[in-house]
């Protein structure tokens, strides 16, 4: 996909031509002058999605000079070396006590104060004033529970351009974070011989890097405040990226208003409250006396605080990413998105604690819960960058767009140093398509303990991990104790792609190192120094039996439901804001092949009870990963059958690779909370490109009701309108 | 002094190698979805020795080869093939203390249909029992699938060899 390094310069020209022509369209489109269905008039996109093949102007155009789809020059080192830079561990959110530390304070409704607007907004006249708060007001986005349920810990974050960081928190000394110093200022690069991104290109939490963690514990709910500092002006967002946000906590289970839904976007200036209640699935059902203590949050003194719900439902390894209607993946490439780990009483994140519910798995010893010095989080993602080494990125690419450098925790190719011990490793998949295979390049075994947010009913020792889609999590133990101090080992990756449809080929652990890829995101791309023994003996564990599945089987099936993901979508509403155009779309219980509308309701399956959901992969030339909000599910099929569900996906899942051709068969509930939740492939070119669907869960009673109306964000508030559409299967 | 691991020790085994039932299962028609060309199940009996510390390894056992071939009418591109190979079915016996050692491999790949495909991919083999895995090793596996191209069919597949894995 991308040209090689020694291509001509006259092939290389035309290309970086074309991808000025383009960029100048995509700015366009991005910044809102002109619509899809402009581009279509004036003969430049077909209905189908793509940029017409024009040479000079379409990143599809077989050039006479690109034989590579794109065409797109390789994005420049300026020099620099793989594996000379450390690899900078997340940074810590700071954790503030609530009530108290908010001001305002946090309502259960959303806070309807109304500022005086910023008339660089786009439809803001001068004197027009607006909530400050971008959450659909009234009751039915009101925080579910919230006087039950209230906050206890306040966590503040800005999304705003890039700005050097000087608060960075890494959770750990500088002697487990590879020597980095935090009190150096940090700028945003993805190495330091690589230039500064503008605050234009890139985006983030803060506006800094490393990427954030955010640190929860069940019983202890947290109230996200997410400021929206984007520019007011649309079209300053240097090329790409929408300024508009709505924040997912992937894979939550809270109400709809805090799950960032596609259409109940903020815009800048505003602030947006997320109420993350952290509570157990099933708490309103199961254990509702908290007797269990399996159901359980670590306190601060190395015990556990009982609380309700299933304790088979634990969670551990979350994410959170923008999810903004039709410009996903624009946003979470310029850098919206963070991690978010959950601490339980079985999941301590602390090693030493022997109750006989806590794992003891990798972590640390020195806090009663959340040690970091051995549980690493890697976020994976591949990035592009112009001749100028500024972020690029290019919307017509609706196959899927694929960088040719690879970034662990938004640094291109680090070295992490480790001790000869255990360590886990939460393994995110942050990419727009590109999916990942990893191994050890000296196929040594690894432990894979946790898959999406769940831990497995029993670890899987391997040797070659399963592909990985984006937003799937992988949890993974390696024992680096079977290296000598001075080795170095490298985490390779073994999925190589054409395109961004698909994989094209799984590598061999050989073939990935053998440096013939034409993939450059193929290979080498973290190298882990073996430096010391560790100053304590490792004593935590990877015990045999993590968390068993919940037993589903007394819980009747009231429906089922199939859901085909595929192309050729039609559309049929024309609402300029909820509905979107793209090649990609979903069918529903055999209806037709429709494109993203957020003002449809596509399943609307009924409160508490269980449904079983079959996701089939319409077509051999490509893959989807299927992400389901809201409930963990179980897998009960791929293409019909259960022994063709890998050990690793046995348990819990909110995210599936349907595999060319292939299906998968899930049960879920539906329970504790109601509003719109979202359905849709996570491929996020493909999600914007509009294979998404909204399903809802509207009959808990007041204050919801069935149908719920859709809100229609704008400065000056948000407004609501009843559905587009309701398909015929949906109640 | 920094010293890299070498990548595999490649040290060829004596192997015994054979298919069970042939095309075990067969190639049948895919179920309804237009894109799979066919699948089936073809079984291979795998048997080596695996050397190094702590003790070398009898494995033997057979191998689960699960093919999809899969087209892609809508761009047009080659077919191509989805393996799962399942090795859970291979056991070992320490050659030295007579330990019984299980295997933990299965691979989901996606490879072009190309008439001989080799693939190599490493699994896992540990001491059965409580918290083997822990002590897990690995090998590596070689297998030749032969495909004819014309239908998207399997003709043949072999394990063609085995291969110690650096420990």
């Amino acid at each position: 996909m991308y040209l090689p390094g020694n291509a001509s310069k006259a092939r290389l020209r035309e290309a970086e031509n074309a991808r000025r022509n383009r960029a100048e369209i995509v700015k366009a489109w991005s910044q809102g002058q002109v619509s899809r269905r402009d581009l279509i008039k004036i003969g430049l996109f077909t209905a189908g999605g793509a940029l017409l093949v024009q040479n000079g102007l379409s990143p599809f155009a077989r050039s006479a000079y690109a034989s590579i789809p794109t065409g797109t020059p390789s994005s420049p080192l300026f020099g620099v070396q793989p594996f000379t830079q450390p690899m900078p561990r997340f940074d810590v959110l700071t954790r503030n006590p609530e009530p108290g530390f908010l001001n305002p304070a946090p309502t259960a409704e959303a806070n309807t104060t109304q500022q005086l607007l910023n008339t660089a907004l786009e439809g803001v006249r001068p004197g027009d004033t607006g909530p400050i708060e971008g959450r659909p007001p009234g009751p039915i986005w009101a925080h579910q529970d919230f006087n039950t349920l209230p906050p206890r810990i306040a966590v503040q974050v800005t999304q705003e351009g890039a700005k050097t960081n000087t608060t960075y928190n890494p959770g750990v000394s500088s002697s487990l974070n590879s020597g980095i110093d935090p009190a150096t200022p940090i700028p945003v690069r993805f190495h330091p011989g690589l230039p500064i991104q503008d605050p234009l290109k890139v985006w983030t939490f803060n506006g800094t890097v490393p990427p954030k963690l955010l640190i929860g514990r069940y019983g202890e709910p947290i109230l996200f405040r997410h400021h929206n500092r984007l520019p007011f002006d649309v079209t300053q967002n240097g090329g790409f990226g929408r300024h508009t946000l709505t924040t997912h906590e992937h894979n939550g289970h809270h109400g709809a208003e805090n799950d960032g839904f596609t259409g109940a976007f903020f815009f800048p200036g505003q602030f947006y409250d997320y109420h993350y209640p952290i509570v157990l699935a099933g708490h309103k059902t199961i254990n509702t006396t908290a007797t269990d203590l399996r159901a359980g949050s670590p306190d601060d003194a190395g015990g556990i605080t009982k609380v309700p719900g299933d304790w088979h439902e634990t969670m551990s390894t979350h994410w959170f990413h923008d999810h903004m209607f039709s410009f996903t993946s624009q946003n979470v490439y310029k850098g919206s998105a963070g991690m978010f780990n959950i601490y339980s009483a079985l999941d301590r994140g602390n090693e030493a604690i022997n109750d006989g519910v806590n794992l003891r798995l990798p972590s640390g010893t020195a806090k009663s819960f959340g040690n970091l010095d051995y549980d690493v989080n890697l976020m994976l993602a591949d990035k592009a960058w112009d001749a100028n080494g500024q972020l690029f990125f290019d919307i017509f690419q609706t196959d899927g767009f694929l960088g040719d450098r690879i970034t662990v925790n938004s640094a291109y190719k680090p070295f992490f140093e480790v001790e000869r011990r255990k360590y886990r490793f939460r393994i995110l998949n942050g990419a727009v398509a590109r999916f990942f295979k990893l191994a050890l390049s000296d196929g040594s075994p690894m432990i894979q303990i946790a898959n999406d947010g769940n831990l497995l009913p029993s670890p899987v020792t391997l040797t070659q991990l399963d592909e990985q889609g984006i937003a799937e999590r992988y949890d993974i133990v390696i024992d680096f104790s079977r290296y000598s101090i001075g080795q170095t080992v490298w985490m390779v990756n073994l999925a190589e792609h054409e395109d961004g449809r698909l994989p094209s080929k799984d590598l061999s652990i050989a073939e990935a190192l053998s440096g013939n890829s034409p993939d450059p995101g193929v290979g080498k791309f973290l190298e882990f120094r073996i430096v010391r023994n560790p100053a304590q003996p490792d004593i935590s564990q990877v015990p045999a039996v993590l968390i068993p599945n919940p037993d589903l089987s007394g819980i009747p099936v009231v429906r089922e439901r199939v859901f085909e993901f595929g192309r050729g979508a039609g559309q049929p509403n024309n609402d300029p804001v909820t509905s979107a155009f793209g090649p990609w779309g979903i069918k529903t219980d055999n209806g037709s092949m429709l494109a993203a509308d957020f003002g449809r309701v596509s399943a609307a399956p009924s409160f508490g009870k269980r449904e079983i959901w079959t996701l089939k992969n319409g077509g051999g030339g490509w893959d989807h990963p299927i992400h389901i909000h809201f409930e963990e599910c179980q897998t009960l099929a791929r293409d019909g059958q259960l022994s063709n569900v890998p050990a690793w996906e046995l348990g819990r899942k909110d995210v599936w690779r349907l595999r060319p051709g292939g299906d998968v068969t899930i049960t879920l509930q539906f329970r504790d909370f109601a509003g719109m939740f979202m359905e849709h492939c996570h491929n996020t070119t493909h999600e914007d490109n509009a294979m998404l669907l909204r399903w809802e869960i509207d009959d808990k009673g007041a204050p919801f009701v069935r149908p719920l109306p859709t809100p229609i964000p704008t400065p000056q508030g948000v407004r609501f309108q009843a559905p587009d559409e309701i398909l015929p299967t949906a109640f | 002094m920094k010293t890299r691991r070498p990548l595999f020790t490649a040290v060829v085994l004596s192997l015994m190698v054979g298919i069970a039932g042939g095309l075990a299962g067969g190639s049948s028609p895919a179920h309804a979805i237009v894109s799979i060309a066919s699948s089936g199940m073809n079984t291979i009996l795998y048997a080596g020795t695996v050397n190094g510390p702590p003790e070398s390894v009898f494995l033997a056992g057979l191998a689960q080869i699960r093919f999809v071939v899969v087209r892609d009418p809508d761009f047009g591109k080659p077919p191509a093939v989805r393996l799962d190979i399942d090795l859970s079915n291979v056991f070992g016996v320490g050659l030295t203390t007579g330990t019984r050692y299980v295997t933990s491999g299965r691979q989901n790949l996606i490879r072009p249909l190309v008439a001989t495909d080799v693939v190599d991919i490493t699994f896992p083999f540990f001491p059965s029992g409580p918290g083997g895995f822990a002590l897990a090793r690995q090998a590596l596996a070689s297998f030749t699938v032969t495909y004819d191209v014309s239908t998207g069919r399997v003709t043949s597949a072999t394990a063609s060899t085995a291969v110690n894995v650096a420990p």
